[in-house]
């Protein structure tokens, strides 16, 4: 049973997010509950009497807790009222089996089994390379497994997923590991666990081909966290299974997933209205799917325009790429925003720049096309197999060519931007990034008047105003606010705003047991956006081992 | 301003004092002078707070030992507990404990001794617990395994991040000029005094030139022919989901030498000390510790198998022969140069009086009598400081 509501762990305060994939785990420990998703438990709404009062709870907010006066000067009473989050007890979390240690070895290891990775994972064994797939939900193919729709070429890529687990279930050379988490790199090992705590994972391979994927994240307005909402996938999973009795959604985010989500929401019989902060409908290829939609572009999205479209829920299919994972092995993360959101810097093979054994494949290496996933797939395959000495370099030429004239025909803007990613400015070697800073997941774009009503961080409560205050207090500048100029102006290119490793530590953005994967893509390119700095200027957090949390009890099984 | 051949191209600055190092040490020192009217850049590797000073675990002790030690973090818990009217950042200081348990009764003999001997003469006597006593005041710890515990009650905790800021924004406020990403390459000395601090992004010319550089010192004193015994080593640390909040204090296993706390947020953090090997190496994890400190929580509190952790880290301890700081200057140093270093792992802890008393010391030339002990002659001098009662 899907519970709408969660409460936030410091004021109490409805939180009406709902996301159903594996990787929110972290997300549902910091509201209390221990799966939103599936059976009972959790906490029960218990709000401190003082965070009824609204001057409380904005005393209390990240951005102000810690330089408030009146905190300080009684922090003997409000200490003890702080300790008091209403977070799991820790007796109510449950045991862990006892794991077991089991080592996996092979030549390539690939992180993730949707469409990016089975298709990768096939190449590779293809050309005889012995494949581990590390895949977090219990079944393969990820989003697009629940993708029924026609792409442009035809294909359907829930038809695709399920011809390429057939072929890969029965692959001597493909080892899987469905229902396991990928907790990343450490000095002396690699590690990934069971989600059921049966089995910590030593992953010993040459390579690494990151399939993460991309991530539908909340979509931060004025009002954001009272507004039921679900991501794509798990809108289009409880649809499947009759969950859901909604007779009209929004939803936001109209690129080529978006647009097929909604196509796929109306088919079923719902009421669907399109939204983006863009001009235009972001899809270049289902233009045609979306003509068939209520569209509404340019909107400056508030609570109050969903009540009164009268909609019974927001869809959110706005997507960061998720690259977590090969940041923290090593790769560098740059904004891109042809290819959507930040990604690591990598060739053409899908070589990640700053490392020798990784690769990055699919949507993690940008939001492209999906009927264009298989051919990446079969250049990245090309190259490891090239390092390797099992093709020659012409049949590596021809599988990088094929997915350079593919994506080129498809979408000019997109190949030019692997192109940059690449070649660097000029062909030296040197990328840069771009200034102005689209920031498709921000529905009240450049409107800072609420800022306090749009919450970033859901774990930590940790809103747009609360960045702003800790801008604020960290630089001692007085107002933010933005204005339209024609000229830059002097003060504002010289204003360096903290870097995100400083406002994490002060206002515990990110900080929550999603490990910022709701928020951290977010508040970096938002800030840059209303600082006209680049996303990189304001960077990404350190990306820190396990990517995803681990039973303690699971890791102490974890000795020789 | 008139700027020499090697600051040519940087951001150049004059001041009355360069600290080198934007770590709590660093920082503290600079708004100690920034507050006694004095002109003070500092000069920081990464980012202000970047170090060893928020990568800790946030808790403070008094309980030392050694009578100079105590004295010290007597003192400097005092100061800290004043800082967030002063700052303007609350510190969230809180003395919440420190409980060390036993499973010999030998150790708690060592800590009885420690205690009549250090800690009741300096008026900070410690309580001692049965059994039966840490099984009613704190249910949640395997009472099988201890035979008793040591409740230091003046000890606690504080915000690291919140501490940092503070100093960092009132030190602004005070005229406080900080570079980051400016790694120092060269402390100029001319006709024996301390004369310009050049960096990677700046260049500051200054009577004073306080070294506060953490894990980093060593080698930057060793330009200037000093050889300071600081040896870095590497701490792994780490922090698991929140869950409500249940235990108080600091909790450390005398015989692993694990330790745990839950922060305010309801977080559990901790390590185990393990085979650290000196040297600057990487901030980095390893599994092998990793394993041995969830099996070692599960030793002190069974229950935390449940508990998901979150993340971990690393940070640097600089170690110093007798297990404690240096500062003040050496009797032939050139004039104009000191240090505040080595903290041996006590370093935030024991920063917010280090900055007060560096700051008077090189405002006005007195040494504080808390600070004559931690002189960086005494390792030639033979005056190293002594363990009242070797623990363990």
């Amino acid at each position: 049973m899907v519970k709408e509501s969660l409460y936030s762990a410091r004021t109490g305060e409805e939180r009406r997010f709902v996301c159903c994939e594996w990787w929110c785990e972290g997300y549902w420990l910091s509201m209390g509950e221990f799966n939103q998703c599936e059976g009972e438990g959790g906490v029960s709404p218990r709000v401190p009497f003082l965070m009824r009062l609204r001057t409380v709870r904005r005393m209390a907010s990240p951005g102000r807790f810690p330089r408030n006066k009146w905190i300080i000067r009684f922090w003997g009473v409000a200490s003890s009222m702080a300790r008091q989050m209403n977070h799991l007890d820790m007796e109510s979390l449950p045991e862990p089996p006892r794991a077991a240690v089991k080592e996996v070895a092979g030549d390539v290891l690939v992180v993730g089994g949707g469409l990016a990775g089975l298709s990768a994972a096939r190449e590779l064994a293809g050309l005889g390379f012995r494949v581990t797939v590390v895949e977090g939900f219990k079944t393969l193919g990820g989003r697009h497994a629940l993708d029924s729709g026609k792409l442009v070429d035809g294909r359907v890529p829930a038809e695709l997923i399920r011809d390429l687990t057939g072929r890969l279930e029965g692959d001597p050379n493909v080892t899987i590991l469905a229902g396991a988490a990928f907790d990343g790199k450490l000095e002396d090992a690699v590690i990934a666990h069971s989600l059921d705590g049966s089995a910590v994972f030593k992953l010993r391979h040459r390579y690494v081909v990151f399939a993460t994927g991309s991530r539908e994240v909340p979509i931060v307005y004025p009002g954001n966290a009272h507004v039921t909402t679900f991501t794509g996938w798990t809108y289009l999973m409880l649809l499947r299974s009759g969950a859901l009795k909604h007779r009209s959604v929004a939803v936001y985010g109209s690129d080529d997933w978006g647009v097929r989500v909604a196509h796929a929401i109306k088919s079923a019989g719902v009421s669907v209205s399109l939204l983006d902060n863009s001009v235009q409908v972001r899809s270049d290829a289902y233009r045609d799917l979306a003509r068939e939609l209520n569209v509404e572009t340019s909107v400056s999205l508030t609570r109050e325009k969903l009540v009164g479209m009268g909609v019974d829920a927001l869809v959110a299919t706005s997507r960061v790429p998720a690259i977590e994972a090969v940041v923290q092995w090593g790769g560098e993360a740059y904004y891109e925003h042809e290819l959507g959101g930040m990604i690591p810097r990598h060739s053409w093979s899908g070589e990640v720049m700053g490392t020798t054994d990784a690769y990055v494949v699919g949507e993690a290496s940008g939001l492209i096309p999906i009927h264009l996933i298989p051919l990446q797939a079969k250049a990245v395959a090309a190259s490891i197999a090239f390092k390797e000495g099992r093709i020659g370099e012409a049949d590596l030429d021809k599988a990088i060519a094929e997915f350079r004239t593919a994506i080129n025909v498809a979408s000019p803007k997109q190949f030019n931007a692997f192109q940059r990613l690449d070649k660097g400015l000029h062909e030296i070697g040197l990328f840069v990034e771009p200034n102005v800073i689209n920031v498709p997941q921000w529905g009240s774009e450049m409107n800072l008047e609420d800022a306090e009503e749009e919450l970033i961080c859901p774990c930590e409560d940790v809103s747009l105003g609360d960045l702003l205050e800790d801008v604020k207090a960290l630089t001692g500048v007085r107002e933010i606010k933005v204005t339209v100029l024609h000229e830059e102006t002097l003060e504002a290119r010289n204003f360096r705003p903290p870097s995100m490793e400083k406002i994490k530590r002060t206002t515990g953005l990110g900080t929550g047991a999603c490990q910022g994967k709701l928020c951290m893509m977010t508040a970096t390119l938002i800030l840059a956006r209303i600082f006209q700095k680049k996303p990189r200027e304001v960077g990404i957090f350190k990306q820190r081992f396990p990517l995803h949390p681990i039973p303690m009890g699971v890791v102490g099984d974890a000795s020789e | 301003m008139q700027v020499s051949e090697g600051g040519r191209g940087l951001q150049s600055f004059v001041g009355d004092v360069v600290v080198v190092g934007g770590g709590v040490v660093g920082l503290a020192t600079a708004y100690g002078l920034a507050r006694r009217g004095l002109k003070v850049i500092v000069m920081e590797r990464g980012y202000v707070g970047g170090g060893s000073s928020t990568r800790n675990v946030s808790r403070f002790r008094v309980h030392f030992g050694n009578a100079e030690n105590t004295r010290y973090a007597i003192e400097s818990a005092r100061v800290m507990e004043r800082l967030s009217g002063e700052l303007g950042w609350n510190a969230i200081f809180e003395r919440s404990g420190y409980l060390w348990l036993a499973r010999e009764e030998r150790v708690l003999n060592q800590y009885k001794e420690l205690n009549e001997k250090v800690w009741k003469p300096l008026g900070v006597p410690v309580k001692f617990l049965t059994r039966e006593e840490l099984a009613e005041g704190y249910p949640y710890i395997d009472k099988s395994r201890y035979v008793g515990a040591v409740l230091g009650e003046q000890d606690g905790e504080f915000h690291h991040d919140y501490v940092i800021a503070g100093y960092y924004t009132r030190g602004r406020d005070l005229g406080v000029e900080y570079v980051e990403n400016s790694e120092v390459t060269k402390i100029t000395i001319s006709n024996g005094k301390v004369s310009e601090v050049k960096g990677r992004r700046a260049f500051a010319r200054a009577k004073s030139v306080i070294v506060a550089a953490g894990a980093w010192t060593k080698d930057l004193m060793l330009q200037l022919g000093i050889d300071l015994p600081i040896t870095p080593v590497r701490k792994e640390i780490g922090v698991t989901a929140p869950v409500r909040y249940f235990m108080e204090p600091f909790i450390i296993d005398t015989q692993t030498n694990a330790y745990i706390a839950q922060t305010m947020r309801g977080e559990v953090i901790g390590s185990i000390e393990g085979k650290d090997e000196p040297g600057l190496k990487p901030f980095e994890n390893t599994l092998d510790w990793l394993t041995n400190w969830a099996r070692a929580m599960e030793e002190m509190v069974p229950a935390t198998r449940r508990l998901r952790v979150m993340r971990v880290w690393s940070g640097f301890y600089e170690m110093t022969p007798d297990h404690s700081h240096i500062m003040g200057r050496g009797k032939d140093w050139p004039e104009g140069l000191y240090v505040a270093s080595g903290f041996s792992g006590h370093g935030f802890m024991l920063a917010p009086l280090t900055g007060e008393l560096m700051a008077e010391y090189v405002a006005t030339g007195r040494l504080s009598d808390l600070a004559a002990p931690f002189s960086p002659d005494r390792f030639s001098s033979g005056n190293m400081l002594k363990e009242a009662v070797v623990i363990g």
